[in-house]
């Protein structure tokens, strides 16, 4: 027993070395990142001064390009959104900059499966991981799950599944933004068969929580929030978003729908999938976004 | 609680510790020890649902003493102990998994033909691994039926049998003359079996939550969208499901198997290399092994297995498919899913390319044919797990159209490729050398000869763990049956 014992032990010290080096290694990649979504965690932790900021899911980073809001509302804008994020993140991002600046404005594209309905949170955290160690975040971490504040303590699980990607945003341009902007060059190759995104009413209660810490945030710091859908292809009817329409009503924050914009969603080009805008349809959507809200846009800025 | 959860990462070496602790002449501390941790980890998931473990384990084990109290009396009198009993332990799994089934079936069945009729449905969640530990105390209660095994008297020792906590969960599902002994005899640490444990734990884990997990991601994507996906993704989504399925169900069998192998149980290994098998019936040889010996002894030898009459033999396929395919799951998915591997296993006897067919040797000697063999039966594994996957008779065939006619959509790849690619390639590699270099049941690749070899796989199997890892207690899709 004690040789087995004695063997664990040093298997253990192997590994806690190593995880050692990974955790340096990658904090040192992580803040010389010069692309791609590591670049963008690391630029919105540290860096970020611009007047608007966009949070948001993959609806917010692929259709609102900031060069464009920026032209015509004449504020800076960046645009923090992620693929597959919600409310939790956007959340954890505006915790990790609110100490250093307070952005004017924060307009947030809402997306029910992210931000108010059941399902799984765990990947919510994926952007926060890399910059967990610069930030005061771990309370949203141990909400999610109460082990996870143990697990982050270790350098391999903060850079779960994301170890190459870092080396590779360290040597390469990948994915590179247009502050924070991601277009998307493809089109829209199928037509499909139902587009309607199904309706339920399941609503997960840590996701509400932190929709009102979130709008508390602003509040507490004078942030101007705006909630915004963007159009999605054929939609007819925005009932899916009712809850959060309810929610926007109850705590007066500005609601701009454009989801069932016929303009937009009825042209196939504009899109590279349902619900996904391409860099065209981002474009022409953004272009219609700053110019029909212009004048309310620049009310907000104070 | 799940293997692959932290909690249980953070509670095991407490259980090793506590229960290693405990000298080997205090065997019944040892044993109350193993009792408790396995309630206590049931208790941790629904409280009340121990109730049904501790139900069936009172009825098997009152069962089996009856019937050995009987041996002697009356045949008939045996029997309807032997059905009572039988019912009485698969009343809770009929009622908990298949009453929805059941009764949303009758309820089409009686609208069809136009009379409307309606019974609550029961909104409860299945206890964990209820379909396992039933088969367990069933197959036990059986076997003193037959008279294989004599009726077991410590009452103690019988309850470790059903509840033993590595196995309670997604099985195997042990015999009662492998895993009694083991509970009966004193057993001092073991440091070969202790060591042999930690690697198959880790293997384990390995292809569970670095290779199941990160391919069922993507599986998950494109199954639960496939309408937006081309058929080139709903391919490689099937085939991806295919490996999946192993590297999860064969990932918590190892897991099970080394936490035994650590507290000095050596339980049945479920899995040998499942898609090297050159045949469906030799696929069913080494795929869930442990199932399919129990449906073999107790469902397809009673039916008359294949001392009958052709015919009658493939009905008796039929039928073992068919239990197979209602005990994985109350849906006509999994009905079809076993109907499917049925037909296909009769095929290969009425073209006598099974063992002990006509063609059989003669498509055994050509070695070139073996690739073949293997390529085929695996896709055609793989175009039954479509059924399995999916969660409708129609959507089934929405996937195989999808992937027959390649209609457009989206094409979308995997994330973290060259990860995955690599866990993927260490695993064939590994399935290739236990097939063809190692005959005694060696790991292929954990147990190297070389001491800086094995360090060197261990280090980079728990490196790879952690930082490609799905680590966040990811349900293990069998713990569903």
């Amino acid at each position: 027993m004690k040789k087995y014992i004695a063997k664990i032990f040093i298997f253990f010290v192997i590994m806690v070395s190593l995880d050692v080096v990974v955790g340096v290694l990658s904090d040192y990649l992580v803040r010389n990142a010069k692309s791609g979504a590591t670049q963008k965690s690391e630029y919105i932790c540290e860096k970020t001064k611009e007047d608007i900021l966009i949070f948001g899911s993959s609806r917010a980073v692929h259709h609102y390009n900031p060069l464009i809001i920026q032209d015509s509302l004449n504020m800076t804008c960046y645009n923090c959104g992620y693929d597959a994020c919600g409310i939790i993140t956007a959340y954890g991002l505006l915790r990790t900059l609110y100490k250093r600046y307070t952005p004017k404005v924060i307009l947030y594209e809402v997306t029910p499966k992210f931000d108010c309905l059941e399902g799984d949170n765990f990947s919510f955290l994926g952007p926060l991981k890399l910059i967990y160690s610069k930030s005061d975040i771990e309370d949203v971490f141990e909400n999610v799950s109460y082990n996870e504040k143990f697990k982050m303590k270790s350098g391999m699980y903060r850079v779960n599944s994301k170890f190459i990607q870092l080396i590779t945003e360290n040597v390469m341009n990948r994915n590179q933004t247009i502050q924070g902007f991601l277009p998307e060059d493809r089109q829209m190759n199928f037509e499909p068969e139902n587009v309607a995104p199904e309706i339920n009413e399941n609503y997960d209660n840590l996701k509400v929580s932190y929709l009102n810490k979130f709008v508390e945030l602003c509040k507490n710091k004078g942030i101007s929030l705006v909630f915004m859908v963007s159009p999605s292809y054929k939609a007819t009817n925005d009932a899916y978003f009712e809850y959060m329409m309810k929610f926007a009503e109850k705590n007066n924050i500005p609601f701009i729908n454009y989801y069932c914009y016929k303009p937009i969603t009825e042209n196939k080009e504009f899109f590279y999938d349902v619900v996904h805008l391409n860099k065209t349809g981002a474009d022409e959507y953004t272009k219609v976004f700053v110019s029909e809200n212009k004048d309310f846009l620049m009310s907000l800025n104070k | 609680m799940l293997f692959n959860s932290f909690n249980f990462f953070v509670i095991f070496p407490l259980i090793f510790a506590v229960y290693w602790v405990v000298p080997s002449k205090y065997q019944i501390v040892k044993k109350w020890v193993l009792i408790a941790v396995s309630y206590l980890l049931y208790l941790n998931w629904k409280p009340i649902y121990a109730l049904i473990l501790l139900f069936i384990t009172g009825v098997t084990f009152a069962g089996g003493k009856i019937l050995q109290d009987e041996v002697d009396g009356e045949k008939k009198k045996r029997k309807l102990i032997c059905i009572i009993g039988a019912v009485l332990t698969l009343l809770p799994l009929v009622v908990f998994k298949y009453y929805n089934f059941v009764n949303e079936s009758c309820i089409r069945l009686l609208e069809a033909c136009g009379i409307h009729f309606m019974l609550p449905g029961l909104n409860w969640a299945v206890p964990i691994g209820i379909s396992f530990y039933t088969f367990q105390a069933l197959g036990y209660m059986w076997d003193v039926y037959y008279g294989k095994i004599k009726a077991e008297n410590c009452f103690t020792d019988y309850v470790l049998f059903c509840s033993f906590f590595p196995q309670t969960a997604s099985g195997p599902i042990s015999r009662y003359s492998e895993l009694m002994p083991q509970i009966k005899t004193p057993h001092p640490f073991n440091y070969k079996q202790g060591v042999d444990g930690l690697k198959i734990l880790l293997w384990g884990v390995f292809l569970k939550v670095v290779i199941a997990d990160r391919l069922g991601i993507y599986v998950g994507n494109v199954y639960s969208n496939y309408i937006y996906y081309s058929g080139l993704n709903c391919l490689v989504a099937s085939i991806f499901y295919t490996i999946q399925i192993y590297c999860d169900f064969a990932g918590y069998s190892l897991m099970a198997v080394g936490i035994g192998k650590c507290l000095g149980f050596d339980l049945v290994n479920n899995f040998r290399r499942p898609y090297l098998a050159t045949s469906i019936t030799d696929f069913w040889r080494r795929w869930h092994i442990s199932l399919t010996r129990w449906l073999t002894a107790y469902v397809y030898i009673p039916l008359g297995g294949n001392r009958c009459s052709k015919f009658r033999q493939y009905c008796n396929i039929m039928l073992t498919f068919l239990v197979s395919g209602i005990w994985h799951g109350a849906n006509w998915t999994f009905v079809l899913w076993g109907i499917v591997h049925g037909l296909l296993q009769c095929v290969e006897k009425i073209l006598g390319i099974a063992p002990k067919g006509k063609y059989y040797e003669l498509v055994e000697s050509k070695i070139w044919l073996k690739p073949i063999r293997i390529v085929v039966t695996f896709f055609l594994i793989a175009f039954a797990w479509i059924f399995f996957r999916v969660p409708s008779i129609s959507d089934a065939f929405g996937m195989i159209v999808k992937i027959m006619t390649n209609q457009g959509g989206m094409f979308q790849f995997i994330d973290n490729t060259i990860p995955v690619f690599l866990s993927l390639a260490l695993l064939v590699g590994s399935e290739l050398t236990e097939e063809y270099l190692y005959k005694d049941n060696r790991h292929g690749l954990l147990d190297n000869k070389y001491t800086i070899v094995r360090w060197a796989l261990y280090v980079s199997l728990l490196t790879f763990i952690l930082m490609y890892g799905v680590l966040d207690s990811t349900q293990f899709i069998y713990v569903s049956f």
